[in-house]
């Protein structure tokens, strides 16, 4: 086993890491910007070392500083998170040439997954279903259109090199084809570096539904069932959860063995995901592999009780997977939401600050998983995620109810959270029914957010604000009235002496 | 005995403090205490319920509240500063004129929008990057783009004025 790893990464994903080298009792190391000095990953460490500016290409990005870093402090291994390298075959073979091990797949398999024309022939040729639509990269306008007419509008417009959902256009007509094409072109340049687009039939109303796999160097392969992350907001996932609550075990067969196969098809090692659509008939298409530890690997942990975590280190030791595919059992449900410091009632606007307060939520199936405590800054120059809030419960309406509850015990002040947003997704008869896709957010929540009036005005909590600023006011304008009061509450012979 | 004018999302709430644990709202009589519990957070107990409340001061009439997971944006006035502001108002709507700050700092990607274009509410008027994220700034009100004061490229503070609607 390892004896020191470095943590290339920063916020909620380093402090998970950190947890599970200390109960593996690793030395864990970690690296924090100049922006990040505040936040628990660089408390939390065994040793931390301060890597520069606050530009994610100076410091969380600069491959030089981080391979001669973990050089230089005898760590035998680097764990990259999500993100920033974790999917970067030419850094994950500097790694391999530094002489250090990476906690991850190896470079090969990373290189062949980032083509997404690539990885959809690799997957056509090994029984893993693919959208309909183009293995090679779009030649010439003429050769577009033709495609395209020949898979059926509408299609979609795709970067080869792209994902999150950049450099993707929906085209409905034959008319609309050309400028579509050349921008998709232009924005995957500027965005990429690679102008290769290609086509996809556009899947209407899809689910996202991804599975989580693992395996050794040995060519040991087994999953941990799916994942639904239908709930995302430009693109972007924030609520996940296991199981779907539409697959019946069938269709669970099928799409597991399908991500199996995908994984072997590129000699897969380490903790990984094969993300699908599937459509309204229940019909599943590949989409991508992402290469990595997901956000929201913790979902799985908690219906299968398996650390992916301490497995992916103990693979990436050399180690076989220390569990069976038969010894994994489904139990209860899961789900996760994201907390960012965003303001969904102003565009998703993300808003940055110090948090002047700041309490998660605890008590039974509650877990939190955690970047900041009060007196953390969130900074401008990284993605807004504050932590993850994961529930568990014995089925799907109690997780819902768990969730509500352990939102509510959020207390979040000097940035702007997502928090009442997420209360209004559990509370949706749409998402309890589970009768949602990826369009759910834009289709139920955008217009009513855009309408005029659309704000309801909560009288109740309009009176409680009333009063207590009202109070302030009022025991202000009376000298520090407050703080007095508290501590003559707190200290009897302070009454004594003064009163 | 003080009299406050509360201003939350455009609604008014009238309020009376008698003594530093009783208050009159809109009409109705209620007890209640707040305790510092630590920095900008205080308790508040009303109606047999504590209710944990985060408070940031803006400037001397505005706060920004946080309360359940809900932020708002409170003015409070005494009851003589309302009617004055009232008066100030009035005339203030004559020009009726919005400066539009950046909400945070950033870089500005694209402008879509140039100086004297009619613009409804909600329309995409620049593209800011920040925290990897392309956001859209949309207009908070219809009217007119005047005194465009950034350019492509840029970098931006929080608060700086971007342009105006008239």
């Amino acid at each position: 086993m390892f004896k020191k790893i470095l943590i290339a990464n920063r916020g909620e994903i380093a402090v998970r890491i950190i947890r599970a080298c200390k109960e593996l009792g690793i030395k864990a190391a970690s690296v924090y910007s100049d922006a990040d000095k505040t936040l628990l990953h660089a408390q939390y460490a065994d040793e931390s070392y301060n890597i520069g500016v606050p530009q994610s290409s100076e410091s969380y990005l600069n491959q030089d500083k981080i391979i001669k870093l973990a050089k230089t402090i005898n760590a035998d291994a680097i764990h990259p998170g999500y993100g920033f390298f974790a999917e970067n075959a030419e850094f994950i073979k500097a790694v391999e040439e530094a002489g250090l091990a990476f906690i991850g797949p190896n470079s090969k398999s990373v290189a062949m997954m980032g083509s997404k024309t690539a990885a959809r022939k690799l997957m056509s040729q090994n029984n893993v279903p693919i959208v309909p639509g183009t293995t090679e990269p779009i030649e010439s306008l003429e050769e577009g259109k033709k495609n395209a007419s020949g898979i059926g509008y509408p299609i979609l417009l795709k970067a080869s090199a792209g994902g999150g959902g950049k450099g993707m256009r929906l085209v409905s007509f034959d008319s609309e084809f050309q400028a579509a094409f050349e921008e998709t072109q232009r924005v995957s340049l500027k965005a990429f570096g690679d102008d290769s687009v290609y086509i996809e039939k556009f899947i209407e109303k899809p689910k996202h539904i991804e599975v989580q796999i693992i395996a050794d160097k040995f060519g040991n392969y087994v999953h941990l069932f799916e994942r639904d992350c239908s709930i995302q907001r430009r693109h972007q996932k924030i609520i996940e959860e296991a199981p779907s609550s539409i697959l019946n075990m069938e269709i669970r067969n099928k799409i597991t063995s399908a991500a199996i196969n995908a994984a072997k098809a590129c000699n897969y090692y380490n903790a990984g995901t094969i993300e699908f659509l599937m459509d309204q008939n229940k019909n599943f298409y590949f989409l991508e592999m992402n290469t990595r530890l997901q956000v929201e690997h913790p979902v799985t942990e908690m219906i299968t009780g398996i650390d992916l975590v301490k497995e992916q280190i103990s693979i990436a030791s050399g180690n076989k997977i220390s569990f069976k595919q038969d010894d994994i059992r489904m139990n209860g449900h899961a789900f996760e939401s994201r907390i960012y410091a965003e303001d969904f009632e102003n565009n998703f606007l993300p808003s940055t600050g110090e948090l002047l307060e700041y309490v998660i939520p605890s008590g039974p199936g509650v877990r939190v998983d955690n970047g900041f405590g009060r007196g953390s800054k969130v900074s401008m120059y990284y993605d807004p995620l504050i932590s993850k809030l994961i529930v568990w419960d014995k089925d799907r309406k109690s997780a819902i109810s768990r969730m509500l509850r352990a939102l509510s015990e959020y207390s979040i002040a000097g940035v702007t959270s997502n928090i009442s947003f997420l209360k209004k997704i559990f509370n949706h008869k749409k998402f309890i029914a589970g009768t949602f896709d990826i369009n759910f957010i834009e289709n139920e929540f955008i217009p009513s957010l855009e309408k005029e009036n659309g704000k309801q005005t909560d009288y109740k909590l309009q009176t409680i604000v009333s009063i207590f600023i009202a109070a302030l006011k009022e025991q202000s304008s009376a000298g520090n009235h407050i703080r007095n009061k508290l501590n003559r509450d707190n200290n009897k012979w302070t009454e004594l002496l003064y009163e | 005995m003080s009299e406050y004018i509360v201003t939350i999302e455009d609604i008014k709430n009238e309020i009376i403090i008698f003594n530093g644990s009783s208050v009159k709202l809109n009409g109705k009589r209620y007890d209640y205490d707040v305790t510092l519990l630590s920095g900008v957070t205080y308790l508040l107990t009303f109606s047999n319920k504590l209710y944990k409340i985060s408070s940031e001061k803006i400037n001397d009439e505005k706060y920004r509240i946080t309360v359940d997971g809900k932020q708002f944006e409170a003015v409070i006035r005494t009851s003589l500063q309302e009617k004055a502001s009232k008066l100030v108002g009035i005339n203030k709507n004559i020009n009726h004129k919005l400066d539009v700050k950046a909400p945070m700092p950033g870089i500005i990607l694209k402008i879509k929008k140039n100086e004297g274009d009619e613009i409804s509410k909600g329309e995409s008027i620049m593209i800011l990057e920040a925290m990897k994220m392309e956001n859209d700034l949309c207009a908070p009100i219809s009217g007119t783009i005047r005194n465009l004061n950034v350019q492509e490229g840029i970098a931006v503070e929080k608060g700086v004025d971007l342009f105006s609607i008239e």
